[in-house]
């Protein structure tokens, strides 16, 4: 026993000392810096064509093409932005779509790394810029799924054919536009005429993953990986050393890597390859060289689920590695996701969902708006045959969840398919019963379309993560790089260790006692570490101020920070209420007070979005981010009702009605929230009146005055008259499965739709605010904005630094470039929603949405801020909810909150000395402005 | 003294931390409430003030908050209390093998806590019709359109309770399950012949004053638990305060004057009441169950 207690310390005080001379030996670690990809030569892309004209957005060009059986188009075009989002066009042949799929065509630009890949101040090395080749490129089209991995397909009557491009997205250049025939692959090459390879090849050439040469998209991205798995790493830093898994997923998302080859030969393709997201089935990739498939079995080559372990082993088939032929020199190698059988899978499911959706429209307008569940119905008569489609669409189901299984398991990742299908099969059960159902069919969170819905993304996903790629000679055996575990444990110890290291944890804390300026940042640590990286190589460099910035976890630290003398010279992306709060009670800089605020604020922002700061002559923060709240509404349903989004809460009013006959809703912000209803979602309604928070002296609330209470009726009539729901947990999901409309959301609502919701790509629109039309015609739209805001904090010895810094990051410029960058590196869901008006105009976002956000900003009203604020709001909130959920009057509810409210209001004057013994003593200035007023 | 220094050595490490996790934070927390202390300035000597606007200007304090804190403690509470000592008996009654199933499943939920709170039980009472309580009402045709359960300051509180009922089998229950597994049997069969003829008598006279220990156990985690419990109506209703103050409790109200309103002064004056609180009851506690 004591022997076995002694071997065991005898062995741990052996790995800790192991450890620890390891982390002595950190600066002696050999590393050598990556090749560095560069702009590539010879350039992407065909010459430039002779005839070009310019496609402008919601533009449109005719061609002429010549017909035939089993024909593709070819385009010649070159995308002239730097736009993230992929340009779009619908094609017409001869004035009509010949399906669908030709609604929306994407075209594919590549991108490139720019510059050197460099390290970051805790020695992690990052993607240079990302850029997309403005070149001319030629290709087939394909419709924006990509899901079926070939070009669309037509087939055309012999002679002269119309085909028509209308763009629906940036602008584009045409070069022109001509029929191909398809192109059918070679067959693969026999053994003999492999097994005759010249001799004196290369038999292994090793290319890294993460220097590709370029992609089809920005959000394909290299990762580095910590430890010993992937190739090349290093103990004291991180390298980029992968392509990273779950980057690139979507079918269509191609890498390319050039490869310099010495003679003439046979060659096949190793790889170093990972698998560990959808468990238990496989992803697919094409095989492309010089932009050609080699031979028919390089498409759809599948990569099984390895339980995300690096493994290596040839490209190709089922053990039958794919051969091609590579002439002396350089050449493209392209590896392209194929969504390969699981795209059957999909348009399965897919066409289920249609069918579902179909039938729950059927029922519905069998039995109208009934929720009597205990109703049997003559379904024969009203819905004939519905117990045997249902079954018969159950059995779909769960044959697809069977083809999707492999050797290994079942397809853990699509469960919702079979709990879809036992839904189906319950219903069908009940005959009787089945349009009571619904709620278990095609309608509300658990219902069997909103299972496969939620599944479909998944489905065509194919991740794939790569270390390394081989070119290879036929019977070259491939290296086996897996470490061994001895090795990987002393690694794991020694980062383990390195982590009780001062300054090692990186963007948590100061980075040792240094003299940078101290910054937290309450963003999550990838924004943290683009910001930094444009921090230390432009605004350090042009003002010689080095800048440290932490990773802030919860913005209510500052305050504690602040108690003991660690808090930062600044803090950004804190919450809107907080610097009032900070700096009333002395803790944050008047930002009013350093030279230049005035035309800082002027220039770049709205002129509202200081309200929420300000004091008298203090202004104690400057808003970072700024919402929107706009309408959102879904085109498709509003042209099946007829019907026109509303301009008016008067429109609304006549609008509920004819929603509710057909079991839809109205959303407002007011019903996201469970108890407590914060100001922006109850104060827009007094906005829109013309009504007011605070009387103009500050020592009380202005809830009974008409025009406030105009709008308190406004708010509260809307679910106590018209029966807007009260409550709606998710209207994002809501919004997509139709059941909610059209209604009033926010800035993450639209992020949410424009990424996971593609299959309502072109169905919704946003438009402003519905408002209160005034006595000249015109419309009150008024909506809070202020979303995150930044401060300087008064302990801070380096004020002035700081306020150079605040100037330096709010700049149209670098918001611009942060917003770009931020974009083209995490994909389209990682929008910028910046306050700095002229960056905001420059993100890379639909057109026609920025000018209704911007449109919407003209009304901004924001909330002027309080000592007592929170208790106005929470008698706002209160206030609703006896009006609404108790059922008192208005007026008498509005009375009481104003007692409660006022009662506060002069507590805190006190306080802050504006009142004395419950008098006021001097009037509390209100930053209030109406929107006639302008400028506070 | 010589002899007793090992004690003193032994003893060293728990007083040091009781002395400066527990002692110096409610000293500073008393030093504090009479004073006026925003969290930024040097906090500023105000004598009593904190207490008597307490008592006499505070109306949600008086309004809602205690009376909502003495509600929640008395069914919450006592009730929870009761549960969990008629639960560990009935438990005590069956097999061992499927005791301890039973056991850990009514332990769970108290071990589970706050995730659970926010992820069932505010699905379950949700205000529209996919909460599970309003769509099973709806559905058998007992409502015509869902109640704002967690909204309606008449249903909020219950709802509280209802939900405390049900994580209150915590430590306490199981000590007083261990309590009734360890009285001596020949006890009851000694009582037997002194004259007790039913199940009732035996616990009366046997079963609870053999395990006072234990409840005095469970009685002081019961009052420490309910007092402390405030997280339960944020975590309900996902705000500070609660709809209309329906469901605010001295913790919450101590939260909402500490963080949201910046008056760390008057938040310590509330909390030292809540300390009183537990305090008085749990002399009480002893009083009935104490060995003296």
């Amino acid at each position: 026993m004591t022997k076995t207690v002694g071997w065991a310390l005898g062995g741990g005080v052996a790995l800790v000392a192991a450890g620890l001379l390891s982390v002595a030996a950190l600066t002696f670690d050999g590393w050598s810096p990556p090749s560095v990809p560069g702009p590539r030569e010879p350039p992407v892309g065909v010459p430039a064509p002779t005839t070009r004209q310019t496609l402008p957005e919601a533009g449109q060009l005719e061609f002429v093409v010549e017909g035939g059986a089993a024909r593709e188009l070819e385009l010649t075009y070159r995308v002239p932005g730097t736009a993230v989002a992929k340009a779009t066009l619908e094609v017409r042949v001869d004035g009509v779509l010949p399906s669908a799929d030709w609604r929306a065509v994407t075209l594919d630009q590549p991108w490139q790394d720019y510059g050197p890949r460099s390290f970051d101040r805790y020695h992690i090395e990052t993607t240079s810029a990302q850029a997309p080749v403005a070149t001319w490129l030629r290709a087939r089209l394909e419709e924006a799924s990509r899901l079926s991995g070939v070009p669309l397909r037509l087939d055309l009557a012999p002679g002269p054919h119309r085909v028509t491009l209308l763009n629906r997205g940036a602008p584009v250049e045409i070069g022109g536009l001509r029929s191909v025939p398809v192109v059918v692959p070679p067959t693969a090459p026999s053994a003999e005429r492999v097994g005759s390879n010249p001799a004196g090849l290369n038999p292994l050439a090793v290319i890294e993953a993460e220097n590709y040469a370029w992609r089809s998209e920005s959000v394909v991205r290299a990762a580095a990986e910590p430890g010993l798995a992937a190739y090349p790493n290093a103990a004291d830093r991180r390298l980029l050393n992968t392509l990273d898994e779950s980057s690139w997923a979507l079918p269509g998302q191609t890498v390319a890597w050039d490869v310099e080859v010495a003679a003439d030969g046979w060659y096949q393709l190793g790889l170093r390859s990972k698998r560990s997201a959808k468990e238990n089935a496989a992803s697919y990739r094409d095989l492309l060289i010089d932009g050609a498939v080699p031979s028919a079995d390089a498409v759809a080559v599948p990569f099984e689920w390895t339980q995300g372990r690096w493994t290596t082993g040839l490209f190709g088939p089922a053990g039958k590695p794919v051969t091609f032929w590579l002439t002396k020199g350089r050449h493209e190698l392209v590896l392209r996701a194929d969504a390969g059988p699981s795209a059957a899978a999909v348009r399965s499911v897919r066409s289920v969902m249609d069918a579902l959706s179909d039938f729950g429209l059927e029922a519905r307008k069998a039995i109208g708006n009934s929720s009597d569940a205990d109703r049997t119905w003559d379904v024969d008569r009203y819905l004939p045959g519905a117990a045997t489609r249902l079954k018969g669409w159950a059995a779909r189901l769960e044959s697809i969840y069977q083809s999707l299984g492999s050797g290994h398991g079942n397809p853990t990742f699509a469960e919702n398919l079979r709990i879809a299908a036992s839904r189906l099969r319950e219903a069908a059960d009940k005959p009787r019963q089945i349009p009571s159902r619904l709620p278990s069919i095609s309608e509300g969170d658990s219902s069997a379309l909103r299972l496969l819905a939620d599944t479909l993304q998944q489905l065509s996903s194919q991740p794939l993560g790569l270390d390394r790629l081989y070119l290879v000679t036929p019977g070259t055996p491939l290296p086996d790089l897996s470490p061994s575990p001895v090795a990987t444990l002393l690694v794991d110890l020694r980062s383990f260790l390195r982590s009780f290291v001062p300054g090692e944890s990186a963007y948590f804390g100061r980075s040792g006692a240094n003299a940078a300026l101290q910054v937290w940042v309450n963003l999550p640590l990838q924004y943290v570490q683009i910001v930094q990286q444009m921090a230390d190589s432009r605004f350090t460099p042009a003002t010689g101020i080095a800048v440290d910035l932490s990773v802030l976890q919860g913005d209510q630290k500052l305050l504690l920070a602040n108690s003991t003398r660690e808090a930062p010279d600044a803090a950004t992306g804190i919450a809107t209420g907080l610097p009032y709060a900070y700096g009333i009670r002395g803790a944050v800089a008047d930002l009013a007070s350093f030279p230049g605020f005035q035309t800082f604020v002027q220039q770049n922002f709205a002129a509202q979005s200081i309200v929420p700061y300000t004091l008298g002559s203090k202004v104690w923060g400057l808003t970072e981010a700024q919402d929107f709240y706009v309408l959102f509404w879904r085109k498709d349903i509003f042209a099946n009702l007829g019907l026109t989004p509303p301009q008016t809460w008067d429109d609304v009013k006549d609008l509920l009605p004819v929603l509710e006959r057909r079991s839809m809703d109205f959303y407002v912000p007011l019903a996201g929230w469970n108890g407590y209803k914060p100001f922006y979602t109850t104060l827009p309604f007094v906005w829109q009146e013309n009504g007011r928070v605070y009387q103009p002296d500050g020592a009380s609330t202005a809830f009974s005055t008409e025009a406030s209470l105009k709008g308190i009726r406004l708010m509260t009539d809307l679910f106590r008259l018209y029966s807007m729901p009260l409550q709606v947990p998710s209207f994002y999901n809501d919004f997509r499965y139709g059941r909610i409309p059209v209604g009033v959301a926010n800035f993450s609502t639209y992020v949410w739709l424009k990424s996971a919701a593609p299959e309502l790509a072109g169905l919704w629109d946003i438009a402003p605010s519905p408002g209160v039309r005034q006595a000249d015609g015109s419309i009150v739209r008024s909506q809070i904005a202020a979303d995150r805001a930044d401060v300087i904090l008064e302990g801070s010895k380096r004020k002035d630094d700081a306020w150079k810094y605040l100037q330096w990051w709010l700049s149209a410029e670098t918001q611009t470039d942060f917003a770009f960058a931020l974009e083209s590196r995490f994909g389209p869901e990682y929008l910028w929603n910046s306050s700095n008006l002229k960056a905001f105009a420059n993100l890379p976002m639909e057109a026609a949405h920025k000018a209704v956000v911007l449109e919407q900003w003209k009304q901004i009203r924001e909330l002027p801020p309080h000592p007592a604020a929170y208790m106005v709001e929470r008698s706002l909130s209160d206030l609703w909810n006896s009006v609404v959920v108790e059922g008192r009057t208005s007026r008498l509810a509005a009375d009481r909150a104003n007692v409660e409210a006022d009662r506060e209001i002069v507590r805190k004057l006190e306080e802050f000395g504006y009142a004395q013994n419950g008098e006021l003593t001097r009037p509390y200035p209100v930053p209030e402005t109406s929107l006639a007023g302008g400028a506070p | 003294m010589n002899k007793n220094k090992g004690v003193f050595v032994l003893m060293a490490p728990y007083f040091t931390l009781y002395a400066v996790f527990i002692l110096l934070p409610i000293l500073l927390a008393g030093a504090l409430s009479f004073s006026n202390f925003n969290g930024v300035r040097f906090p500023d000597f105000t004598g009593l003030r904190n207490y008597v606007v307490l008592l006499t200007q505070d109306p949600v304090f008086l309004r809602n908050v205690l009376p909502n804190t003495l509600r929640f403690a008395v069914l919450a509470g006592l009730g929870g209390y009761a549960l969990s000592f008629f639960l560990a008996w009935s438990l005590a009654q069956i097999t061992p093998r499927i005791r301890t199933v039973f056991a850990v499943l009514l332990y769970l939920p108290s071990m589970t806590g706050g995730i659970i709170l926010t992820a069932v039980w505010s699905i379950v009472f949700a205000g529209n019709e996919s909460g599970y309580l309003n769509g099973l009402l709806m559905s058998w045709g007992f409502l015509p359109r869902p109640i704002q359960w967690l909204q309606d300051p008449d249903y909020l509180l219950p709802i509280m309770i209802l939900v405390s009922l049900w994580s209150s089998m915590g430590v306490g229950f199981l000590a007083m399950l261990a309590g009734i597994l360890n009285v001596d049997k020949e006890l009851y069969d000694a009582a037997r012949i002194d004259g007790v003829r039913n199940r009732a008598q035996e616990l009366i006279y046997v079963t609870i004053p053999s395990m006072r220990p234990q409840m005095l156990f469970g009685a002081v985690m019961a009052i420490v638990g309910t007092f402390q419990n405030g997280a339960i109506g944020p975590a309900l209703t996902g705000s500070n305060p609660t709809p209309q103050y329906a469901g605010q409790l001295i913790v919450n109200h101590v939260e909402d004057y500490g963080f949201i309103r910046f008056e760390m002064g008057y938040a310590a004056a509330v909390s030292l009441a809540l300390l009183a609180g537990i305090w008085l009851i749990s002399r009480l506690a002893w009083k009935v169950f104490g060995d003296e």
